[in-house]
């Protein structure tokens, strides 16, 4: 390779060569057959680059355009979402401080810590007004109670004896079927005889006959 | 929205500035104070800074990945990833005295690992096209197409340097700020990467 040469056309490339100096290039570039393939690798390189940059010039950025407006508008909706969490947070401090407590207390993190608090002093306030319901009742009136719920228990049994004495048998089951074919009837009634002819009622004949 | 639906409205259709909306932004390639008082703005939460710093940077963005990758499709995908890496700094915000090259540096990064990842996994329907570029791009000419071979050919660091001057137009002092590297030592890799790509399309371009 012949580095001279090729920074001798870098230079005059870039302008840097002086009037002088530009003739002699020019001169030299009549003579020198190495220094004429460097101008013509240079001159299709140009070229190349010309077209090339043409071509690159009709390429659509249109999508990687929308993409960015996109990226835009979401970054702006982050940031909106974040202002409102940040004023969320504050609106619900009073219930983050009642789950602190709720954990500190009973040493259980989060919701169940809060559950379980409220659960307890519930169920203690229920035990403690039953305990004292108990403590002032008087045994009176735990005998009415006690002699009601024996008499309601013997009257269960009663009633149970007056239904075993209800004949059962062909008699209980004739209503039964006299309600059957009174909803026939009135089948017929709404229907007609779309479906299935009525029948007539006959006499009833054995089969062999 | 209301800003950004004044602008979108009249550049959707290619994403790139209209004439009218060229004025709001610096023709420069690199303007640091007012790419960083976009930035702020951005940052503060102004859509419309957003979008002209895309359209300020999204082409740049698109030409370096679609070089150095080979792919306009994995280019646009870059190109989305950046932007939502941007978009995600809004979370965590940062002052940055050169948001163009903090741009390009995750462009950068993102498209090393892309190529990173294709070393690792290598399809066996991509091994033929790789042998035939003429058939991974339709309808690209011979020139191109040569070099685009000749700039494959090339180390990483000398085909992205390349690829900032030729294609995307930075001078290299500009391409100098963006790799935080001295313009001397831009101008000398430049300068060898240049010889080296002039001399792989000699040897491609001569007739066996």
């Amino acid at each position: 390779m012949n580095t001279r040469n090729h920074l001798l056309l870098d230079e005059y490339l870039a302008g840097k060569l002086k009037s002088a100096e530009k003739k002699k290039f020019l001169d030299q570039l009549e003579t020198d057959d190495s220094l004429l393939r460097l101008v013509e690798a240079e001159r299709i390189i140009k070229q190349s680059i010309i077209s090339d940059k043409e071509e690159l010039e009709k390429v659509d950025h249109s999508s990687t355009y929308a993409f960015l407006l996109a990226g835009l508008a979401a970054s702006a909706a982050v940031a909106a979402t974040s202002t409102t969490a940040v004023a969320a947070s504050k609106s619900v401090s009073g219930y983050a401080a009642a789950k602190s407590v709720g954990s500190t207390i009973i040493n259980i993190p989060g919701k169940i810590g809060i559950w379980t608090l409220a659960s307890s002093v519930i169920a203690s306030a229920v035990i403690g007004v039953a305990s004292y319901k108990l403590s002032t009742s008087d045994p009176q009136n735990h005998q009415k109670v006690t002699k009601t719920t024996i008499q309601k228990h013997i009257s269960s049994k009663d009633s149970i004896a007056v239904a075993q004495q209800i004949p059962s048998g062909t008699e209980q089951d004739v209503p039964k079927r006299k309600r059957n074919l009174r909803y026939e009837d009135m089948f017929h009634d709404i229907y007609g005889n779309v479906i299935e002819p009525k029948q007539e009622p006959t006499e009833a004949q054995p089969p062999n006959k | 929205m209301s800003s950004i639906a004044h602008i979108s409205s009249e550049s959707a259709s290619n994403g790139y500035l209209q004439p009218q909306e060229a004025a709001q932004v610096s023709t420069s390639a690199l303007n640091h104070a007012e790419d960083i008082a976009m930035f702020e703005r951005f940052m503060q939460g102004d859509d419309t800074a957003a979008i002209l710093m895309f359209k300020k940077f999204n082409r740049s963005i698109f030409l370096y990945a679609t070089k150095i990758l080979g792919s306009n499709e994995q280019a646009e995908d870059i190109c989305q990833e950046v932007w939502e890496r941007v978009i995600g700094l809004r979370a965590k915000p940062k002052q940055l005295i050169n948001p163009g090259g903090f741009l390009f540096t995750i462009t950068r990064n993102l498209c090393f690992n892309q190529l990173q990842s294709r070393k690792r996994t290598v399809r066996l329907d991509t091994i033929a096209e790789n042998n035939l570029p003429s058939s991974v791009i339709p309808g690209m000419t011979n020139t191109e197409e040569l070099v685009l071979s000749a700039l494959d050919a090339l180390r990483f660091e000398d085909r992205e340097l390349l690829v900032l001057n030729m294609y995307c137009g930075y001078k290299y002092d500009e391409i100098a700020t963006l790799l935080e590297l001295s313009p001397g030592a831009v101008w000398t890799r430049a300068s060898r990467a240049r010889a080296k790509l002039r001399e792989i399309i000699t040897k491609l371009s001569t007739p066996l």
